[in-house]
């Protein structure tokens, strides 16, 4: 069994109806801040957590409800999940025992279902009406307040099972067959290990103390508590020389503290205080201090460890305990059956190496210990680090969220399942980054990835403040990663904005058998029957070029222009900055950008240029073409700049220049238009 | 089912293997609730199959016998889910999966909370009778007889009809629209809960899966008073995965008129199932068991005393019942109880009457009223008191809430109070009519406006409750769990006495001389009645009997009791 879906209506950001799948094991949140990361938790809390408040305040409500529907009916919160048979559950197994008063769905997979309602009685309907709609004003907050200072206190809460239509209410003794831990991003680990009389700590050290006697099968229940009993008795009878010996060290100091007894009239009756006592084990439990050694045999107290590792002590701890509350040897039919652990935030503490090892750990251990893990999450490094198929990826657009489920939006087939491994290896850090920005925008290189946002702030957008994230694919490889976008085609995918920023690469063959593509001056596409040609080898190009939805492909003019580097040249063919130190032929290019802004003929442009097998293409491409001279002269500098920037350093160098020099550059025409749709309008 | 089979269990200590169906005999004093006691013990130390959720299901007939075994499982309570019949397939057939049956019967269920008997109000009749295209003239004697819709089955198929003696002419088929009328307005009945449990059970594979996941074991205590559906039930799920144990004692078999059947338990077989017995007698004197051994002249099943325990010979005492009540109070320094079979002998020797007054079932009396909020308010009000006052407050706040049950603002809090209020004056109004009760105790206090108006001073209600007393009410009531000195013979079941007198009133010295000459167990009911009164006790056994001559005398003496006059 697992909890296999959750409905909310108007709790907190969630104001539609909304559903929210779940798989079995791990379930990874993640989404921009306020997008409803908590507020799942939360829920979970309210319908699992036994000792959770079910009270709401008045900011648990949507305040996306309009002043209208408040004064047509009192606002309610509901919250429901459904809880689903596992592929390979076994017959009668305790998960449907637990949920047998629950059940929806009797057929295998079977369901069932818990909800939790927040409602005004109908009782106080008609004075809710009357007092809500002789208020007139035009501010909602007016309305919460009526209604928080004067019906809040009236709310009820019910939870049923089954069909809430049947009013079967909730037997709170099902409940505590489930066992929810919350770990919130910030705590205090010392607090919560240490002190207090039921510490974890000591929880845990009681449950493993006699774990030999407690894990022997060949005892009886009768036979282990009487095993149990021996050795307190033997502790007891043990500790008792060490009082007997306080006993004695205070033998002269009792006289002098007992003589203010009899001055004050405490001792009458011939009775006197004394100092008695007994040492049980579980006292002793908190000498026990939890002290890390390490490899040299120091020891150092847990308290003065890095918060990060007591976290993760913490978290250890926290799951012996959650193993302690699941064993039914031990508890018997009051041990846990289903347990979830819901952990906010756990890059707060840990580095991101452990933030690695932690969830590696959490996987191992999901089967024995902990059934359904919820972690929400704003960790690229987590977000690597898991399954596809784990994240659940939460969008807000406006006022309602948008769930997605990337592992989903692969289908069985193979060019899919491709994508999906294509996308699980190379999804590193950096990129991992597409599922927390607000809209994407697409690159293939280096180059654009750091020029782009230079772009952008001359023409003063910025994309860092709307968190429109670059990222840089390392190559044309869009199509994998934009099926995890392309809501047109799966409703499971991420609602963004992807602009892609890619480039047209013309190629060209000869004819003749067996010829190889090649990639050439975009000139001199279509000049000559020598050679085949494509003015685009970029297939992603056309297969967006339709869509009108949330992904754009930006790239050069066709025929016109080939790639990012190219068509920079194209918009500034004589602007001399864009030379660059790494740039091999830095004096060639600089002389042809003089020769080419005097006007000066093509045949004295390939003069000035070193003899070697561009110049010897370019020539025969330009004999082949009708483009005027003008033209002419910004394709040879475009051609020659992009062949001289291989290295990736001349795009750092680029985007330096750009930063400090404030230089003035006309920014290709594509790259504007990508710029100018994905930032959002004022 | 052949007892010479059976194998013979040293004593109730004896333990048993936890994984074979089986069938336990064994008579009074056996033994029966220690042995079930150990057993379950012993599933919950050595099942493999209990885990972590699922339960031993142990079904009794009584809320006494939920009680008893509660107690004496009181270490072990989190692995049993002990409750009658009743309670059990209300709590874990009809709450959780009536919605499949939902669209076939009607059934409100988020109307229905809980299941009692009740009176059918007029309106629901009068629907009924024009639904079905039947004509009825007397609709108090119809809602009477529509009290005694049984089930019964007809080629495995469960029915409705009405048990005898009922006058109004309906058709049996029809009795389901009925059915479905009352369950639309979320009324449930004790037979209604067997009905509907039984038809989800026979149909849903998955229901009873789910019941075997629930309860690997399920054990039933008080077999002899199953009734078929019942049985049915428990075989099915014993088909796979559960195991079932039953415990009874053909000769203990009294609850014919609530269509138990001792065949249920005689014909009860299951695969593989083991049959055991228990003959000793550890309640008795070897005197008082002689003499149930002299009246169960079965040849396999013979009663001892497993040590050898002695005392007085059971004794007749002849003449009035209120001397004899007298003399065994003068000869026994400690308590006695006193048991009868009818209701009206019982209330007799509770409030030491000479002359029984002519009243009528309370609630055959109530349905003189027509208006249902107030009858079901004043039933359950004097159910509540009169629980409260025999001091089971637990059955007291029971009966009070569902009084109020239709007032909207009646918490369990003012129940208490209610509840309270009442017992603290009873000694002023028990001698009022139901009237003034209702007018000046009940009426304006909490808010009854949702359920009843003051009774005016002419009209129906003024009539009929004008010449009601309440403590002639008050007698007439049957109580569920009845804890006094003064019980019925179905109300000891279960239960034992260290001294005992049985009252036999004149009408019935016939029935109990030929109990006495001609004994047949098997066959006939109240001979078995009987059986179980005179094994109730465990030193003092006393008869009251009328009057008797000399060929009686002589018998009883065979018997082995001793005749004396008072």
């Amino acid at each position: 069994m697992y909890i296999s879906e959750l409905n909310l209506e108007n709790y907190r950001v969630f104001k539609e109806k909304i559903k929210i799948e779940f798989n079995e094991g791990i379930n990874v949140l993640i989404g921009q801040n306020n997008s409803g990361k908590t507020t799942l938790i939360n829920a979970l809390s309210i319908l699992f957590d036994h000792s959770s408040s079910k009270s709401m305040s008045i900011n648990d409500f949507s305040k996306n409800i309009t002043i209208a529907e408040l004064k047509e009916k009192p606002p309610e919160i509901k919250i429901t999940a459904i809880l689903e048979e596992s592929e390979a559950e076994e017959n009668y197994s305790d998960d449907l025992v637990t949920v047998s008063d629950w059940l929806i769905d009797l057929e295998s997979p079977y369901k069932a279902k818990i909800t939790y309602h927040y409602y005004l009685p109908e009782k106080e309907l008609e004075n809710y009406l009357e007092e809500i709609n002789n208020l007139s004003s035009s501010n909602p907050n007016d309305y919460w307040q009526l209604i928080e200072s004067k019906f809040l206190r009236k709310y009820k809460y019910n939870r049923y099972v089954g069909n809430p239509d049947h009013k079967n209410r909730l037997d709170s003794s099902d409940l505590k067959k489930f066992d929810f831990q919350f770990l919130s991003p910030i705590r205090d680990v010392e607090r919560d290990l240490y002190s207090g009389s039921k510490t974890l700590l000591k929880e845990v050290i009681d449950f493993f103390m006699d774990y030999d006697i407690k894990t022997d099968n060949d005892l009886s229940d009768r036979e282990k508590k009487e095993e149990i009993r021996k050795n307190k008795n033997k502790f007891n009878q043990d500790t008792k020389p060490l009082l007997k010996q306080l006993h004695q060290r205070m033998e002269a100091g009792k006289e002098e503290i007992l003589k203010y007894a009899d001055k004050t009239g405490a001792s009458f009756d011939g009775s006197k205080p004394e100092f008695a006592g007994e040492l049980l084990d579980t006292e002793m439990y908190s000498a026990l201090k939890l002290m890390i050694e390490d490899k040299t045999g120091i020891q150092i107290p847990a308290d003065q460890n890095g918060l990060g590792y007591n976290n993760l002590i913490y978290i250890s701890l926290l799951l012996a305990k959650m193993q302690k509350d699941a064993s039914g040897d031990y508890l018997g039919s009051n041990a846990k059956i289903y347990s979830i652990l819901a952990i906010e935030e756990p890059e707060a503490h840990l580095h991101p190496n452990m933030q690695y090892l932690f969830l590696k750990f959490l996987n191992d251990n999901q089967e024995d210990e902990v059934r359904q893990i919820f972690i929400s999450s704003h960790s690229p490094n987590i977000t690597a680090a898991v399954d596809l198929d784990d994240l659940i990826v939460l969008n807000k657009n406006d006022i309602s969220v948008k769930i997605s489920y990337p592992g989903r939006v692969f289908s069985q087939k193979e060019d899919d399942q491709d994508s999906k491994k294509y996308i699980e290896r190379f999804l590193d850090v950096t990129k991992s980054d597409m599922f927390f920005a607000e809209a994407l925008i697409f690159v293939e290189g280096i180059s654009e990835s750091l020029l782009v946002p230079e772009f952008a702030k001359q023409m003063d957008k910025d994309l860092i403040d709307k968190h429109i994230s670059i990222v840089n694919l390392g190559g044309r490889h869009f199509k994998h990663f934009l099926k995890l976008f392309d809501l047109e085609k799966n409703d499971a995918a991420l609602n963004k904005k992807v602009a892609c920023i890619t480039d047209l690469d013309p190629v060209r063959r000869k004819n003749e058998e067996n010829a190889k593509w090649k990639s050439c001056n975009p000139f001199a596409v279509n000049n000559d029957d020598q050679f085949e040609y494509k003015e685009c080898s970029n297939a992603t190009v056309d297969k967006y070029s339709e869509s009108d939805g949330n992904i754009r492909i930006y790239t050069q003019e066709k025929g016109k222009s080939s790639t990012f580097e190219y068509d920079l040249l194209l918009s500034n063919p004589c602007n001399k900055d864009l030379i660059t130190e790494s740039m091999s032929n830095q004096d060639e290019i600089e002389k042809i950008m003089e020769l080419a802004e005097s006007d000066s003929s093509i045949d004295d442009i390939l003069e000035v240029m070193n003899k070697n097998k561009f110049k010897k293409k370019l020539k025969k491409d330009l004999v082949n073409s009708n483009l005027e001279a003008d033209e002419l002269r910004k394709h040879i500098i475009a051609g020659r700049f992009l062949d001289s920037t291989s290295k990736a350093v001349v795009a750092q160098e680029l985007a330096f220049k750009l930063i400090s020099d404030d230089l003035e550059i006309k920014i290709p025409d594509y790259i504007k238009e990508a710029i100018k749709w994905i930032y959002p309008e004022p | 089912m052949d007892l010479s089979r059976a194998i013979e269990l040293e004593d109730s200590d004896q333990l048993i293997g936890t994984e074979n169906h089986f069938k336990l005999c064994a008579g009074p004093g056996a033994g029966k609730t220690r042995f079930l006691v150990n057993h379950i013990q012993n599933v919950i130390k050595n099942s493999k199959r209990l885990k972590k959720a699922r339960k031993i299901a142990c079904i009794t007939y009584t809320n006494i016998g939920v009680e008893t075994l509660a107690d004496r499982l009181e270490n072990s309570l989190d692995y049993v889910e002990i409750s009658t019949i009743h309670s059990f397939l209300y709590k874990n057939v009809i709450k959780p999966y009536s919605w499949l049956l939902e669209d076939k019967y009607n059934l409100n269920i988020a109307e229905i909370d809980g299941h009692q008997d009740f009176i059918a109000r007029i309106s629901i009749l009068k629907e009924w009778l024009r639904q079905t295209n039947q004509y009825v003239g007397d609709y108090a004697q119809l809602q009477k007889d529509m009290q005694k819709t049984v089930t019964y089955f007809e080629d495995e198929e469960l029915k409705w009809k009405l048990k005898l003696p009922y006058e109004s002419a309906v058709k049996f088929d029809s009795i389901i629209e009925y059915k479905k009328l009352c369950w639309q307005q979320g009324f449930l009945s004790h037979n209604d809960v067997l009905f509907l449990s039984h038809k989800i059970i026979k149909k849903y594979d998955e229901v009873r899966e789910i019941l075997r996941a629930k309860f690997p074991y399920i054990f039933v205590d008080e077999f002899q008073d199953t009734t078929p559906v019942q049985t049915e039930i428990i075989k099915k799920l014993a088909k796979k995965e559960t195991i079932v144990g039953v415990i009874g004692d053909t000769a203990q078999s009294i609850y014919e008129f609530l269509g138990s059947s001792v065949e249920s338990f005689i014909n009860f077989e299951l695969n593989d199932m083991l049959l055991y017995k228990i003959e000793d007698n550890r309640r008795s004197t070897e005197e008082i068991i002689g003499v149930l051994n002299n009246l169960r002249s079965n040849g396999n099943f013979q009663q001892s005393s497993p040590n050898n325990l002695s005392g007085e010979v059971p004794k007749i005492l002849t003449g009035n019942f209120n001397s004899a009540y007298e003399y065994v109070d003068n000869l026994l320094e400690e308590d006695f109880y006193t048991l009868s079979y009818t209701n009206k002998a019982t209330n007799m020797m509770r409030f030491k009457l000479e002359e029984y007054p002519e009243v009528m079932s309370l609630r055959d009396l109530l349905t003189e009223d027509s208006n249902s909020k107030r009858r079901e308010l004043l039933f359950n009000i004097i159910k509540a008191v009169e629980s409260a006052a025999d001091k089971n407050f637990k059955d007291g706040l029971r009966y009070m809430l569902r009084a109020y049950r239709k007032s909207s603002n009646f918490t369990e809090k003012d129940g208490f109070r209610n509840l309270q209020r009442l017992i603290n004056c009873y000694d002023e109004y028990k001698n009022l009519t139901l009237k003034k009760f209702h007018n000046d105790y009940l009426y304006n206090y909490f808010d009854t406006s949702d359920i009843s108006r003051r009774i005016g001073n002419s009209g129906g209600p003024h009539d009929l409750y004008s010449n009601l007393k309440y403590n002639e009410v008050a007698l007439t009531i049957n109580l569920e769990n009845d804890n006094s000195f003064y019980r019925t013979i179905h109300k000891a079941k279960g239960a034992e006495f260290d001294n005992l007198l049985l009252i036999i009133p004149s009408e019935e010295k016939e029935c109990f001389m030929t109990f006495i000459c001609d004994t047949d167990l098997e066959n006939t009911e109240s001979h078995r009645r009987y059986y179980v009164a005179l094994s109730r006790t465990k030193k003092n056994l006393f008869v009251n009997l009328p009057g008797l001559d000399n060929r009686e005398e002589e018998k009883l003496e065979e018997v082995g009791f001793r005749v004396d006059v008072v």
